[in-house]
């Protein structure tokens, strides 16, 4: 499709910015709001007709009922009504130092609107939207496919399908959400962060829960309002595409982050916290207080004993990725990951040098990941990596929960690729050796004195998850 | 003065001290103007002559029951105690226990009980003195935190203090002489928690990194209850059997020193935690110190970060006086110091200005560590010293007020009222809790109405905080830290709120 990733990144944050500037022409100002077509977000109402994409057939035929479908069950269209709840009161009081949770108003708060309504949202900036548009439906549809301002009426008629995906993109606002990688930077946006929308370790302390994205994992889970069946005669490669896309654009999302991050830690004033140890593992210090976890026996294979974790869910997984697809090297210490890695595990990394690199490893993602969208991931390939995501090196370090929980969701993305092709894959013996894999990993749930709810992998056990992943590879064809 | 060389002195000891007892029961206070004349010491001349030295005299009691003039001043049993109940002699060996060993694996330490290594500070010989320690004949590091480690080196007092004339001796010159005045509860208390504190510059520092490599955690620090389990060799002034004795030390009989150490030595905590977050965002990465370098996270609140994530989570429940997800500073040290304040204005109302200061310091500790994760380096020192010089003048106070059974009281309802309402964190609570058995035992008959409902909420509140301390020898460092995190684990301030409303309950109205 010839659209560069990165030159799309920067698109939408012009778009994002002329939005708040009002100066791309066409983008209506205040004295245009009589001519609601032209402001950017329109709201669903625009969506929902019952001739469009409000068809109310019985049950939900997807063509022409998507906006009906999403509303019964996409969970995104709660985003903002969560935000009343609570727990995200509860969130708000903290971070703000509130008295009571009365006293929070986080569906005020642009912090907050800014993932549960859509990327970008200001409060102040009134007149990009529409007197039309509910902050009650949540993430929307504008949410994933742009702002319709400019396509709402162009996106009807006849000789929009001849038009390509950039002319819709650049001339229109709308967003490609067929193409799996500009689909997943969509997603990636507000489920691991852009800019100043940052769930950060403040927010996470005050109560958020942590984000952690899988590409894969998350599109299977979310009710689609669209054809999978499309999607994959679009990608014959779709499950090992969307796998490979995902860390890839998990990585480089992380990366912008970061570099984000760093520089808002900058100026001398700056009350952005750096560190910021939401880059790092939770369970580096959030780990279960026995003996076993307190030092000794819980070596995980940190560079420095005491030393935090980096990256642990949002680094790709380079040792089951083949370097001839993404040209990353499992043994990453002399690229720039392993650079920043090296940077980001002392006690109080030097921000400016970090920002620099982040911005390096995120364009060489940036390339990979354009790469890897244009071609075909091959069925060798991907049994390749399913190989790979099963093995496990000869006196290597032990799986954190962290690497644990990343190497289940490659193995069910993996597995899931190779039925693709060979049904073999999907036999009821892998899937339950899977079953059994997650349990390993499931946060074991333990209720304290007073009814609290333990939500660290409390008790995780590597080993168990090791002997759970050995007995799935030996349930696999050709093992 | 001439003496006969250290090396006879066994056989003499019994005798001279004898002589000297006798002499002290004889002549107390009224010749104190004839005191020896004032020492010309360099501190550093003052030599470890080892703990072999001591037990020639303080490992038998019964040698001195045979002479009835004598006064009992000191048990005479001190090394015996040590030797055979005191955990501290085991603090060498432990370094070449099984998980000194795994921790010096970790570490990457070929030699733990090297210097360098940074163990031996406070498992055997303080890194100050070290010079003066290792590589001498006498002194020997394996023996664990002994006798001159709290007492001070030897070679200038070893054979002078057991003679009358010693007795006459100041603070000052005693401490010229290199003996460390231990019966000042702020002295006493410095010495204790230069270890389970830290001290940097006698390299008594634990790092982040020692702990991530399975140094058990350093726990909040009640003087009073520490000494109790050490188990005590001594006995505090007011158990002295001797009523001579008692007076010849200046004692105000009535007077309750277990709740005045914990008063003091919670000044003390506070000074000295202050103090090493001070020294600590000055290093620059030259110091010789083992590990002190800048930041570290050990000068941080441990249990703010090393949390099981669960919900509800009473951290979250309870708020953030300032950004949530950046550790502060330990709570603990602050924990009993309002209640310092308290006691000095039942004397003087215009001791209420310190809180106003206090508070003041505490906010700009609390601004500047959490400005940013690890916070604002150079303004976090400069807080942390100026808190470390203001606790200085409260010690100092603190020491020279008075305690007895009506004061502990009254403290006692004072401290109760105002945590009532404050959900603690668990070294908080259980500094609190420590203090509030050790005032309660300090207010004699006046309690005895309700007394074993209190002993019953004690009870509860012991269970909960595990207030029991691993004393002697045989305990297994696996168990108790098994024990101990998890109690840390399971803690909900609502439990301890609970416990202290029962108690407030139980206690006459102010």
């Amino acid at each position: 499709m010839g659209l560069n990733l990165h030159d799309h990144r920067s698109l939408v944050a012009r778009l994002g910015l002329a939005f708040l500037l009002g100066w791309i022409p066409n983008v209506a100002r205040a004295q245009d709001l009589r001519s609601g077509e032209s402001v950017g977000w329109q709201g669903t109402g625009s969506c929902a007709a019952a001739a469009c994409h409000g068809g109310r057939t019985v049950p939900l035929a997807l063509k022409g009922s998507e906006y009906t479908f999403s509303q019964a069950y996409d969970p995104h269209n709660r985003a903002y009504s969560i935000l009343f709840d609570d727990r995200s009161r509860t969130i708000e009081k903290n971070l703000k130092h509130l008295r009571t949770i009365e006293e929070a108003r986080p569906f005020e708060n642009d912090t907050c609107l800014r993932c549960h309504v859509y990327q970008g949202f200001s409060s102040e900036a009134k007149w990009t939207r529409s007197p039309d548009f509910a902050l009650a439906d949540g993430v929307s549809c504008e949410g994933c496919h742009g702002p319709a301002g400019k396509w709402l009426t162009a996106h009807t008629e006849l000789g929009w399908k001849g038009l390509s995906d950039t002319q819709k993109l650049v001339d229109f606002g709308m967003r490609p959400t067929k193409d799996l990688l500009a689909r997943g930077q969509s997603c990636v946006e507000c489920h691991v962060g852009l800019g100043s929308t940052d769930v950060n370790h403040d927010l996470i302390a005050a109560g958020h829960p942590r984000l952690f994205f899988e590409y894969g994992s998350q599109l299977a889970k979310l009710p689609k309002h669209w054809k999978v069946g499309d999607d994959k005669r679009r990608n014959p490669d779709y499950e090992a595409k969307v796998f490979v896309l995902g860390q890839l654009l998990t990585a480089k999302a992380s990366l912008d982050l970061l570099e984000s991050r760093a520089i808002r830690s900058l100026p001398a004033d700056s009350t952005s916290p750096w560190p910021e140890f939401a880059e790092y593992s939770c369970f580096s210090c959030h780990h279960e207080l026995t003996p076993r976890g307190w030092g000794a026996a819980n070596a995980t294979g940190s560079a420095q004993r005491g030393s935090l974790q980096w990256g642990t869910w949002s680094l790709p997984l380079a040792g089951i990725l083949p370097s001839d697809l993404t040209g990353l090297k499992a043994d990453d210490s002399s690229s720039t990951f392993g650079s920043l890695r090296a940077l980001m595990t002392v006690a109080d990394p030097d921000a400016s040098t970090v920002a620099v690199r982040a911005r390096q490893a995120s364009a060489d993602l940036a390339r990979l990941a354009e790469k890897v969208n244009q071609g075909t991931i091959a069925p060798e390939e991907v049994r390749s990596m399913l190989g790979q995501s099963l093995k496990f090196a000869d006196n290597g370090p032990k799986l954190d929960w962290d690497g644990a929980a990343r190497r289940y969701l490659a193995i069910v993305a993996l597995d899931k690729a190779a039925a693709d092709f060979d049904p073999r894959y999907s036999d009821p013996a892998v899937v339950n050796g899977l079953e059994k894999l997650y349990q390993g990993l499931n946060l074991p749930m333990r209720v304290d004195r007073r009814g609290g709810i333990f939500d660290s992998p409390y008790r995780f056990d590597p080993d168990r998850v090791e002997v759970e992943i050995r007995s799935v590879q030996a349930a696999l064809p050709n093992h | 003065m001439t003496l006969f060389p250290w090396w006879k002195w066994g056989t003499m000891s019994a005798a001279v001290v004898a002589v000297s007892l006798a002499t002290l029961a004889a002549e107390p206070r009224a010749n104190r103007e004839e005191a020896p004349a004032p020492v010309e010491q360099d501190a550093s001349k003052n030599k470890y002559l080892g703990n072999s030295n001591c037990k020639q005299c303080h490992n038998d009691p019964d040698q001195f029951k045979q002479a009835p003039q004598v006064q009992y001043f000191v048990k005479y049993d001190e090394y015996d105690t040590w030797i055979t109940k005191d955990k501290h002699s085991l603090a060498y060996s432990n370094l070449l226990g099984e998980r000194g060993k795994k921790m010096a694996t970790l570490l990457g330490i070929s030699d733990p009980t090297e210097l360098k290594a940074g163990c031996i500070g406070c498992h055997g010989a303080g890194q100050a003195e070290a010079t003066n320690r290792i590589g001498t004949e006498l002194f020997n590091p394996r023996v664990g935190v002994s006798c001159e480690n709290c007492h001070g080196p030897s070679s200038n007092w070893s054979q002078e203090h057991a003679l009358p004339e010693f007795r006459k001796r100041t603070t000052e010159d005693r401490e010229k002489l290199g003996m460390i005045d231990l019966r000042s509860p702020a002295i006493q208390s410095a010495q204790c928690l230069s270890c389970h504190l830290g001290k940097s510059d006698e390299g008594k520092v634990v790092t982040h990194e020692m702990y991530a490599a399975g140094h058990p955690p350093l726990p909040s620090v009640e003087v009073a209850t520490f000494s109790d389990f050490i188990p005590r060799h001594w006995w505090l002034v007011g158990e002295k059997p001797s009523d001579k004795v008692r007076q010849a030390s200046g004692f105000v009989e009535g007077t309750k020193e277990r709740t005045r150490l914990s008063l003091v030595g919670a000044a003390v905590a506070l000074k000295t935690s202050m103090q090493l977050l001070a020294d600590e965002t000055k290093a620059d990465g030259s110091t010789t110190v083992p590990g002190l370098s800048w930041p570290d996270y050990a000068r941080f609140d441990c249990w703010s970060c090393h949390h099981d994530l669960k919900r509800e989570s009473w951290r979250q429940v309870r708020g953030y006086q300032r950004a949530p997800g950046r550790p502060p500073v330990s709570e603990w040290p602050l924990a009993i110091v309002k209640l310092g304040i308290a006691r000095l204005e039942m004397d003087d109302p215009s001791a209420r200005s310190l809180t106003g200061e206090l508070l003041g310091h505490q906010k700009a500790i609390l601004d500047e560590a959490t400005a940013r994760p690890y916070g604002r380096k150079a303004a976090l020192g400069t807080a942390a010293g100026q808190f470390a010089a203001w606790s200085d003048v409260l010690i100092q106070r603190l020491s020279a007020a008075r305690y007895d059974e009506k004061v502990a009281l009254k403290l006692l309802r004072k401290l109760v009222d105002s945590v009532i309402d404050e959900e603690l964190d668990y070294d908080a609570a259980r500094q609190i809790a420590w203090t509030i058995k050790i005032l309660v035992e300090d207010t004699g008959t006046q309690l005895d109405a309700n007394r074993k409902a209190i002993d019953a909420v004690l009870q509860s509140m012991e269970t909960g905080l595990n207030l029991k301390l691993p004393a002697g020898r045989d305990y297994k460092i696996e168990d108790e830290l098994g024990k101990g995190l998890q109690t840390i684990n399971d803690y909900e301030p609502a439990l301890f709120q609970k416990d202290l409303k029962t108690l407030a309950g139980l206690l006459p109205a102010a």
